[in-house]
């Protein structure tokens, strides 16, 4: 009878563990695709919803470049640390705004998105800042920004441009 | 039939509307043909005494074309043709190549402008797209409307060489923006050397052209960062 108690705790632990380890894998999951072209490496993440920010930087430039903002985001790995991810080029507010409001429009319509960026991971990130992630607290910024190409869930998928075609899986059906 | 009376004076011979400048010649008052209407019945309106740009001093849409249709390639600094992103990367190398030697050769620009700094500020701005567009910056080299007035002000900060009769839409021309970029990154070069008190480098006149030169180093870094991938690809 004991034996039989063990054996079912021990399945119960291990059912527990799997599905722990399942759900953790969802959380963050990382393929890099070198270019075969000398251009940049591609990186593939799904990544659970509740681990992204996004925030235009007002740069506050001079004069007639009085305009520019910067569109980040920021992920969080499976080591709680932060990838910072920039738009490749500079907006004006209204297109950076509208396009954190098109971006989160998609993850929070799914508990998971699947990103293309372009660059390569490393670390570490020259100027560290700490991000807020609500729940899951603060985290600081830890590798060098990545380029932003396209985020999808299982519907739609926000593009920057027409390059995301060479995203590995990516089937664009929405592009700015 | 009136004949088009059109007397050209060096304008050093002071005009007696506005003051004039060895950049510009006084057209005196003449007789122009127009359509006839109400107020020109007759056909004929007379245009007042003003001043005109000395040839050599101004480019407009015409003369980029004269310029460019005429000028030589040869043995002139192009940009690297590397492999960057945008597949459109190559296709203005032909205009940067000879904006760049033509100012720097005008303005006698010393150390010269590189191309390989044109392209990738381009590539910085808007990927090599032609018509990008945002409320204030237009098209390849992402010119702000504020400059396009600037860079036609005959009085302005870059009065000494000017544009003319350049609208917003024809910045989303790379024949047209491509010239005017480069003039405007010449003028940005001496004023960062002013400001600097010393000989500009290639990232400063960048800062200086995304209006960042002053700001956080943070702000300068992100800022830099799609130029300096771009550069680095095109100078390895």
């Amino acid at each position: 009878m004991a034996n039989l108690r063990n054996s079912t705790l021990f399945i119960l632990l291990f059912w527990l563990s799997t599905s722990c380890a399942l759900l953790n894998s969802k959380k963050f999951s990382l393929d890099s695709y070198p270019s075969t072209t000398g251009g940049d490496t591609l990186q593939v993440i799904t990544i659970s919803s509740d681990r992204i920010q996004q925030e235009c930087i007002f740069y506050n430039a001079e004069a007639e470049n009085n305009w520019r903002h910067q569109y980040m985001m920021y992920i969080l790995d499976s080591e709680d640390e932060v990838i910072p991810i920039m738009h490749s080029l500079n907006q004006n507010k209204i297109d950076c705004t509208n396009q954190i409001r098109t971006i989160k429009s998609i993850y929070q319509k799914s508990k998971q998105v699947k990103l293309c960026l372009r660059g390569d991971i490393k670390k570490p990130h020259p100027y560290p800042e700490k991000i807020n992630f609500g729940k899951l607290g603060q985290h600081t910024t830890k590798y060098e920004a990545l380029w932003l190409q396209a985020v999808c869930n299982e519907k739609i998928c926000y593009s920057y441009d027409g390059y995301t075609n060479t995203c590995p899986g990516f089937q664009i059906s929405y592009d700015k | 039939m009136i004949e088009f009376i059109i007397l050209p004076l060096m304008a050093k011979k002071k005009s007696t509307s506005r003051k004039a400048s060895t950049k510009t010649t006084t057209v005196r008052t003449h007789p122009r043909h127009v359509k006839p209407s109400e107020k020109n019945p007759n056909g004929i309106t007379i245009v007042d005494q003003h001043l005109r740009r000395v040839p050599g001093t101004f480019l407009d849409e015409k003369e980029i074309y004269k310029i460019a249709n005429g000028y030589s390639l040869k043995g002139i600094k192009k940009p690297s043709k590397n492999n960057l992103e945008s597949p459109d990367s190559n296709l203005y190398d032909n205009q940067i190549a000879l904006w760049t030697n033509y100012f720097n050769k005008l303005f006698n620009i010393t150390p010269a402008l590189d191309p390989n700094m044109i392209k990738a500020l381009i590539g910085s701005e808007s990927n090599f797209k032609i018509n990008a567009r945002t409320p204030q910056a237009i098209g390849i080299a992402q010119i702000t409307k504020q400059t396009l007035k600037i860079v036609q002000d005959p009085n302005g900060e870059v009065k000494d060489f000017i544009f003319n009769n350049i609208s917003q839409k024809d910045l989303e021309n790379p024949d047209v923006a491509i010239p005017i970029a480069v003039r405007w990154l010449s003028h940005k070069k001496s004023m960062v050397e002013r400001k600097l008190g010393r000989p500009a480098t290639h990232e400063d006149i960048i800062l200086e052209y995304k209006g960042l030169l002053k700001s956080k180093t943070e702000f300068k870094n992100n800022a830099l960062k799609k130029y300096r991938k771009l550069y680095g690809e095109l100078t390895k």
